[in-house]
């Protein structure tokens, strides 16, 4: 027994930590971002990679639901914390990861989530989507296929998917998914409502959680510090994680007092700017995707947003960009593989808080 | 004359123990590697995948609703036991742990049913980001493939047996990597590229939340993590006996310069794995077909050519 709660505190010294961040707290998430870094805990990437849920501020209700639902899909040993205020993020860390190696508390027998099932019967509007059950909904899909023509039934209470024309005139199956509003490098609260054939959004819909309930503006913030924050969610999408944690680390050394500190995270910026900047493998994966019209004021495709970012990232004289209008960033991932997508929304600087740019220079 | 394998020298149970500790121990030397370069600090690099390990244990498994369990758990165990099984034909001092006389064809073998197994893990639970993490290494493997098969059976030609230590044999005049270049470097890419690591982890990418990982909790994580980390170290092991002289080396025991080259092909392989952002299958699957597929066929006429002049004679 001794045993097991050694292995215990063992196994999880470093926690996985899923950061939720509601509207309006981007601070707020750099500064605990950066207490996570000091202590070497990584993010997770799904529920099912959760150690330690940390929610920053009070989430609306929508969102507050979204949570709800990520919690139970946490395997055990788990722990919540609610982070209100960024001023006692580190007691607050240390109190969260000592009652997750705690053994008490519920055990597997005094497990009182709900089934999948439950969650799916109460399918509202917010709630239900984490990061998983996009894929609650998806059926058996192939499976019906063999069954001859009838694609109708059910499985596990839930319609089959029905198929449709593809965009290489095939019948195939269509799935409508939910993602958002909580994923890796994804702007929290953002969901994304998309038909899906094969890993092909045929259609989508995009709209912000709370969109009633939504702070009025957004702080000020530093525009290199913002560029770079940027950066790492484009990076974590696109798989980069040495280039991500560098832009993570440069923009938290922005927010240290010592002048040190932030030569050296001048330093940081310009090293990885210059290596995204140059980057060949990225300008090939990356490239030739949400491609804009010159005329639309949005920068042209979205290594070239990336690559803007780059330059303001070192503290370049460049404007921002308006930022698109949902509807805009929708028309662009249609069509557009789930990958591509998932880089596409990345390389927008999208807030649920409408921010009015400083003085806009025409050209893109 | 089939060579003496380690089961005949040591009996079945010990050979097979020492190789599956090795197996292990090399997986364990990947993953520290990796954390190192991916975090920026050595010093607890080693511990950390122990620990990611101690955490697959303690941890609820996850379940998904109507997820095909059996095929997903599976999966899920087929991918550490086809990594352990690969390196079953890979020379330490002179021996493997059985000889098959086709044993080029068994490592291939082991590596096209982890498309199954990988596939299984997607599909299994049941959720839209685990299944095109299942899709996406299918588009992979379509890529991948026949470059490493022409690959590895370039190896061969020049040996002119499948047999891995008469490949090994083959290079006491010369490594087979300064005559098949190409040959080396797409053996080593082909292998990140079915662990699904680095550049070629596309099937268990953030943008899907970790792809056909992203489901997995307690002891199926574990043992699809350790399936990659092994795989990719069995494979460095291969990569240095079909390229790189297997244990010959002077001054040194046999297998430590074996063991040294391997940390070298791994060091190699993830530092220079981790400069690069993951690739696109749809967009790799392009240069697999239409750069590496002839490249590799040249690299093999240009071995046959040098075969009939009796070069490796």
């Amino acid at each position: 027994m001794d045993l097991s709660a050694r292995l215990r505190g063992w196994a999880l010294a470093r926690p996985r930590v899923l950061l939720v961040d509601t509207p309006g707290a981007t601070p707020f998430r750099w500064a605990v971002e950066a207490d996570l870094d000091r202590r070497g805990w990584s993010h997770a990437r799904s529920p099912a990679d959760t150690d330690l849920l940390v929610v920053l501020g009070p989430p609306g209700p929508g969102l507050a639901a979204a949570v709800e639902v990520l919690w139970s899909q946490v395997p055990e040993p788990r722990h919540r914390v609610d982070l209100r205020r960024p001023d006692d993020i580190g007691a607050a860390l240390d109190e969260g990861g000592a009652a997750l190696i705690r053994p008490a508390g519920s055990g597997p027998g005094a497990d009182d989530r709900p089934s999948p099932a439950e969650l799916l019967g109460t399918d509202g509007d917010a709630g239900h989507e984490g990061m998983d059950h996009g894929g609650g909904h998806e059926g058996m899909d192939h499976g019906g296929g063999h069954e001859g023509m009838d694609h109708g039934g059910e499985v596990a209470g839930l319609p089959m998917a029905m198929t449709g024309p593809d965009r290489d005139g095939l019948e195939l199956d269509v799935l409508t998914v939910v993602l958002g509003p909580v994923l890796p490098g994804w702007p929290t609260g953002l969901v994304l409502r998309a038909e899906l054939q094969g890993d092909v959004l045929t259609s989508a819909e995009l709209c912000w959680l709370d969109a009633a309930s939504l702070p009025a503006a957004e702080l000020d913030l530093d525009p290199q510090q913002a560029a770079l924050d940027r950066l790492v969610r484009f990076l974590v999408v696109a798989g980069w994680p040495t280039a991500a944690r560098d832009a993570r680390r440069a923009r938290d050394g922005f927010s240290a007092g010592d002048p040190d500190r932030r030569v050296a995270a001048q330093r940081r910026a310009a090293a990885v700017a210059r290596r995204v900047r140059r980057s060949r493998a990225l300008a090939w994966t990356a490239g030739g995707i949400g491609c804009t019209a010159p005329e639309s004021g949005l920068g042209g495709d979205t290594l070239d947003r990336v690559r803007r970012w780059c330059e303001i990232a070192v503290g370049q004289p460049v404007a921002e960009l308006a930022g698109p209008s949902l509807d805009e960033v929708a028309a662009l991932v249609q069509g557009a593989e789930l990958g591509s997508a998932r880089l596409i929304v990345a390389g927008f600087d999208l807030q649920p808080v409408t921010v009015v740019p400083p003085s806009e220079s025409a050209h893109a | 004359m089939p060579d003496e394998t380690l089961v005949d020298v040591w009996g079945l149970a010990p050979a097979v123990l020492v190789i599956m500790v090795g197996g292990l121990a090399l997986g364990l030397v990947v993953a520290a590697v990796d954390r190192a370069v991916v975090s920026g600090e050595a010093g607890r690099a080693v511990v950390e995948p122990l620990l990611a390990g101690a955490r697959g244990l303690v941890e609820q498994r996850r379940t998904t609703l109507a997820p095909d369990r059996l095929l997903w758990r599976i999966g899920c165990a087929a991918v550490p036991t086809l990594a352990l099984l690969s390196l079953a034909v890979v020379p330490v001092g002179g021996r493997t742990l059985w000889s098959t006389s086709a044993d080029l064809v068994w490592f291939n073998a082991m590596e096209a049913l982890l498309w199954a197994a990988v596939w299984l893990v997607g599909w299994g639970p049941n959720a839209v980001h685990a299944l095109t993490g299942g899709y996406r290494f299918l588009a992979q493997g379509l890529a991948y493939e026949l470059p490493l098969m022409f690959a590895l059976i370039t190896a061969g030609l020049a040996a002119g047996s499948l047999r891995t230590t008469d490949v090994v044999a083959a290079q006491e005049g010369l490594w087979f990597v300064v005559t098949m270049p190409v040959a080396f470097v797409v053996f080593v890419a082909g292998a990140a590229a079915f662990a699904f690591w680095g550049p070629f982890a596309a099937p268990a990418a953030a943008d899907i939340a970790g792809g056909v990982t992203s489901e997995l909790s307690g002891v199926d994580r574990l043992l699809v993590d350790l399936g990659r980390a092994v795989f990719l170290g069995a494979a460095a092991a291969m990569a240095v006996a079909l390229f790189l002289g297997g244990d010959a080396g002077p001054w040194l025991p046999g297998p430590l310069w074996f063991l040294l080259k391997t940390l070298a092909v791994v060091t190699a392989l993830v530092w220079a794995g981790r400069r690069v952002p993951v690739l696109r299958p749809d967009r790799t699957v392009e240069v697999g077909w239409m750069v590496l597929v002839p490249l590799t066929l040249l690299q093999a006429l240009a071995v046959a050519v040098l075969v009939l002049n009796g070069f490796y004679a």
